[in-house]
């Protein structure tokens, strides 16, 4: 089956803007909804959206279509999630350290950066619980429709990896929410 | 199958990645096990939560910003329209007047007044600059 995105990709690649405001309207929305859940702050997930679509538009000239386009466009998407998720940690260690010897630390520095940025929202509160990449998992799955195997590209697993990463998390997210 | 493998199938099973026979097999497992079941039900439920969650839109000029800077990136790399002396000349001016307006004298309260600098060797490059500047005064 042709990938309805190759030609895009290809016009992009060109120099063709047009072809890139389409991907960007195509995308925002599901690569907006994918990053603020994975990082579990909506305040910055446009930014790195941004990063993201600038990174497949400077890119576009290399892509070889070995996968389809959205699985690598969500590739991109789900490391710079990553990325950025790693940042927040070390960002959040260094202050630990920085204020153990402290009296008091200044709360806005150590609130946990990956907290959901819903509190009152059982479910986003549930979902920031689980590790990075059975959350992701679970967004493509259930929000993108998207097969075992494109999955397995995007987060770099194996099928069967995938369907452990599933079932974990649905497991989990089942518990906790029965226990609310 | 036992129950414990069967629901450790459940994901691929409701996800449709399962092979017909496997699919079967659970299916008909189902029938008799409310057990099963219910733990299946509660997936579902779960991937109904998930699903549910409101959408978060992006702001309003947001695709036209990205395809803004993407013009902008495509434009810097490429160079175009810009001879490359026009942009040698400006990025060394753009240091330049960083580097020296951290001497201005009355600039603010942190910088230091340009006697303090009347030591510079002749020939270097504060030198000629205080005496340029000297000039436009």
């Amino acid at each position: 089956m042709v990938d309805p995105d190759s030609a895009l990709i290809d016009a992009i690649g060109r120099g063709d803007h047009e072809a890139f405001e389409s991907l960007v309207k195509r995308y925002q929305c599901p690569l907006l909804n994918f990053i603020a859940r994975t990082i579990g702050d909506r305040s910055m997930a446009e930014d790195i959206t941004q990063e993201v679509l600038l990174r497949i538009y400077r890119a576009a000239p290399r892509f070889q279509a070995k996968t389809k386009v959205s699985t690598w466009i969500f590739h991109i998407a789900y490391n710079q999630a990553l990325t950025e998720i790693g940042r927040r940690k070390k960002r959040r260690n260094l202050w630990q350290a920085l204020c153990r010897s402290r009296e008091e630390a200044p709360e806005e520095l150590l609130a946990d950066p990956l907290e959901p940025y819903e509190q009152t929202e059982e479910i986003m509160a549930v979902l920031g619980c689980l590790p990075e990449n059975q959350k992701a998992a679970l967004l493509l799955r259930i929000n993108e429709n998207l097969s075992y195997r494109e999955i397995a590209d995007i987060l770099e697993v194996s099928v069967q990896s995938v369907e452990s990463l599933l079932f974990r998390a649905r497991t989990s997210l089942r518990r906790q929410l029965k226990k609310k | 199958m036992n129950c414990s493998q069967i629901t450790r199938k459940f994901s691929a099973y409701m996800d449709d990645e399962l092979d017909a026979a496997t699919s079967h097999l659970i299916k008909e497992h189902l029938e008799g096990c409310p057990e099963c079941l219910e733990f299946l039900h509660g997936f579902r439920e779960v991937d109904n939560l998930v699903h549910g969650l409101p959408k978060i839109d992006p702001s309003g000029d947001f695709a036209s910003r990205v395809v803004s800077a993407a013009i902008r990136a495509s434009d810097v790399s490429s160079g175009a329209g810009v001879p490359f002396a026009s942009r040698l000349k400006r990025a060394v001016m753009r240091v330049s007047e960083a580097i020296f307006s951290l001497f201005e004298p009355g600039a603010g309260p942190y910088t230091r007044t340009l006697d303090e600098f009347n030591d510079c060797p002749p020939l270097s490059l504060s030198f000629i600059y205080f005496t340029l500047l000297e000039q436009a005064n």
